[in-house]
């Protein structure tokens, strides 16, 4: 027999405790669990080895699912036309006014929206970012997305509406009406991972009449405290002690 | 004290359960220099003992680890107008895109077989005929017809991943409309036969674009209700056991704790049958939550191949030569970001262009920085009409009050794409970016902006990479996915 041991096998403390003896097949144990681990990591066959048993950690489905960053951006440069880029009309109302890609429609009194009407935008989400997952800031996983936005008139509110999972962010809160500067808005939107999300931008004049809106630029994004899943580790590996 | 790092394969022969208690080719100490070697290439940092780390951590690119999805790759959209209308005048031919994506990223190693494919979603409307897309010479799609007052709809193709650079040109997008061209306009009226694109996203995800490496075992849940510890700082010195002598327990329970460590660290999961996971997995946050940062590819986007006035992101007139001035400076009202004046007297902005969110591990230092990390950047231009003039960018990051180097574009193109390294980053929060731009060799130049982006990348062209080096020297190995030929 020869080549390199690789296999992935309980490493007890039974069998390391002092006063046990060293048994050939516990060190064959731990040799092959290491051998199994340099696949893991690396990616690469373990030296030695005239193939490669084990699939490596890619952080979605084996290690954890971490964040990508941007999964999408938009910037509309100067455009502020109500009918071009990114810019519509919202009334007063106490209903939201999605943006649909080409008409305003009301949200109606039901709050059932449109079926029709193409999303805004879709975002890819990686497996396990989900917001039935809970996130390292211990609340649920979500898509952080901050954008420049404007109202000509009146305060307004905005939020995302997830189609995909039919899950709606919270309000943005009230940004003001434009005096001298674009204000910065943040949305945590709720996901699903592994798929494409479908998103729709909606706005709301609470008081004060109606405004036209406009987002001039902004990302959706998967970021690590927002949209990370926590780890069921509760000790950094650097700083962990043997007992 | 000896700390060895290094790999040495331990063969079946030596551990077997009927193999000598003593090995006689040193397999104990081997295995401690071998546990020491893979945590330096998990962790990062120097194993527990060592004064000076051997080997890179992983980074999932060049230097160990296997190839990694990095999410989108490249964006454009136009809201309510579209960014590239697809005009005929009767030809059936395909149309290829004007011009191709410019800079997207694609995350090396990716496609190794060629199987690997980019998502690309596109939101569009098919005017007056059925259409076919192709992208990056993946399979056709073909595109219905709108009925009269249609809102523009999604729909998906997929393409071939480049292999050799991080920041590639993708082709594009290729259209064709189908012959007969109109359903409803078949006498042959084709000069309003269009299809508008809207949206462009495109993306690497994990069900089109993960490449797996050549392993074939996966792993399952295990049961566990054993005592197992998972504890990877204990010093693994290559004194406890010499050459040719067995193991003793304590060394040997540290070894085993360390290994199990390793399997949590990588895989964040209990330790084979353990009933609860100790350690954190890794996730390539460095400040203390597991191994080295990893670069996310492209971070912001946009670009409009509607090449006239009343489509271009913004047009300035640098009205004074070595003037800089901001990219919207010309625009008044919700039109314009920026809040300053040109800079020569001093003023910056207060208030950003762009809004970009940066990876954990990426914090520039420097005014401009001069090592890793940093971001590059990218701005596409046009001056048709003094196409030999020069033209110098600025990106100026407001979060962290710093700029990059000034960068020349060529001075001889009327369109040109300018890449600027050392763009200053702040890592794990958002960034605020303004852009500036001066001509140096006229007064009075009209520059239009018509795409920018930027970048976390590993390289661009063979070099330039934007993430910080481990302080290891070599790597344990690299995936085979990275080697070229």
């Amino acid at each position: 027999m020869s080549g390199a041991p690789r296999g992935l096998h309980p490493l007890r403390h039974a069998e390391t405790q002092i006063g046990e003896r060293v048994r050939s097949v516990s060190i064959h144990k731990v040799v092959g669990t290491s051998q199994a681990l340099y696949e893991m990591i690396i990616g690469a066959g373990c030296p030695g080895a005239d193939r490669m048993l084990f699939l490596p950690h890619d952080h979605v489905y084996r290690g954890v699912s971490i964040p990508r960053n941007a999964q999408m951006t938009v910037d509309y440069g100067n455009e502020v036309t109500t009918g071009n880029g990114l810019s519509w009309t919202v009334g007063f109302s106490s209903w939201y006014r999605p943006h649909d890609g080409g008409e305003v429609v009301n949200v109606n009194a039901s709050g059932v929206r449109s079926t029709t009407n193409p999303a805004n935008f879709r975002v890819y989400v990686t497996p396990g970012i989900d917001t039935d997952n809970t996130a390292v800031s211990n609340v649920s996983c979500y898509l952080n997305a901050e954008f420049l936005v404007s109202s000509d008139a009146n305060p307004v509110e905005f939020r995302i509406y997830n189609k995909t999972i039919d899950q709606v962010s919270a309000s943005s809160g009230v940004v003001a009406a434009y005096t001298a500067n674009l204000t910065e808005i943040q949305l945590k939107i709720p996901c699903v991972g592994g798929r494409m999300n479908e998103l729709e931008i909606e706005c709301l004049a609470p008081s004060g009449g109606g405004s036209n809106v406009t987002v001039h630029q902004g990302f959706i994004a998967e970021r690590r405290y927002e949209s990370q899943p926590k780890t069921a580790g509760t000790t950094a590996y650097a700083s962990s002690t043997r007992p | 004290m000896t700390i060895e790092t290094k790999w040495d394969t331990i063969e079946t022969p030596y551990t077997v359960a009927t193999a000598p208690i003593q090995a006689d080719e040193g397999e104990g100490r081997k295995l401690l220099a071998n546990v020491n070697a893979l945590d330096e290439a998990l962790a990062n940092r120097a194993c527990p003992g060592s004064s000076a780390q051997t080997f890179f951590g992983h980074d999932h690119a060049l230097e160990g680890g296997i190839p990694l999805i990095r999410g989108m790759s490249f964006c454009a959209d136009g809201g309510q107008e579209p960014i590239i209308v697809f005009a005929s005048a009767g030809s059936t031919s395909e149309w290829p895109q004007g011009a191709a994506f410019g800079l997207s990223n694609a995350s090396p190693g990716l496609n190794p077989d060629g199987r690997q494919l980019y998502r690309v979603d596109i939101k569009y409307k098919a005017i007056q005929s059925d259409f076919k897309i192709r992208f990056n010479a993946g399979d056709e799609v073909n595109v219905e017809q709108f009925d009269e007052g249609d809102a523009p709809r999604w729909v998906a193709c997929f393409g071939s991943i480049p292999s050799d650079d991080w920041l590639t040109e993708a082709n594009g997008i290729k259209v064709s409309a189908v012959t007969p061209f109109a359903k409803s306009n078949p006498l042959g009226h084709t000069n309003d036969v269009e299809l508008q694109i809207y949206s462009i996203v495109m993306t690497e995800t994990y069900e089109q674009s993960q490449y797996h490496g050549g392993g074939k075992i996966d792993l399952k849940s295990e049961p566990g209700s054993y005592t197992v510890y998972s504890h990877p700082n204990e010093k693994l010195a290559s004194e406890l056991v010499g050459d040719d002598d067995s193991q003793d327990a304590l060394t040997r329970a540290n070894t085993v704790m360390r290994v199990n460590a390793l399997y949590e660290h990588t895989m964040d999961r209990k330790a084979l049958g353990a009933s609860v996971q100790t350690l954190e997995g890794h996730d390539h946050d460095p400040a203390g939550y597991g191994g080295r940062a990893v670069a996310m590819g492209c971070i912001y986007r946009c670009k409009n191949w509607r090449l006239a006035t009343a489509y271009y992101l913004w047009t300035i007139t640098c009205t004074v030569q070595n003037v800089w001035y901001y990219m919207d400076q010309a625009y008044a009202g919700r039109q314009r970001r920026t809040t300053a004046g040109s800079t020569p007297s001093g003023t910056v902005t207060t208030h950003p262009m762009i809004l970009a969110t940066v990876s954990p591990g990426f914090t520039s230092t420097g005014n401009p920085p001069t090592t890793v990390p940093f971001l590059i950047g990218v701005v596409e231009l046009r001056h048709v009409a003094v196409p030999t003039a020069t033209i110098e960018i600025v990106w100026y990051n407001l979060t962290t009050g710093t700029s990059s180097p000034v960068t020349a574009g060529s001075g001889t193109v009327s369109d040109e794409t300018i890449v600027s390294t050392h763009v200053p980053c702040s890592g794990g929060v958002t960034n605020k970016f303004a852009i500036e731009v001066r001509c140096t060799s006229h007064a009075g130049l009209v520059v239009d902006v018509i795409g920018m982006a930027l970048f976390e990348a590993g390289q661009y062209q063979g070099s330039n990479s934007t993430y910080v080096a481990s302080t290891g020297s070599a790597p344990l190995a690299v995936a085979a996915e990275f080697r070229k030929a």
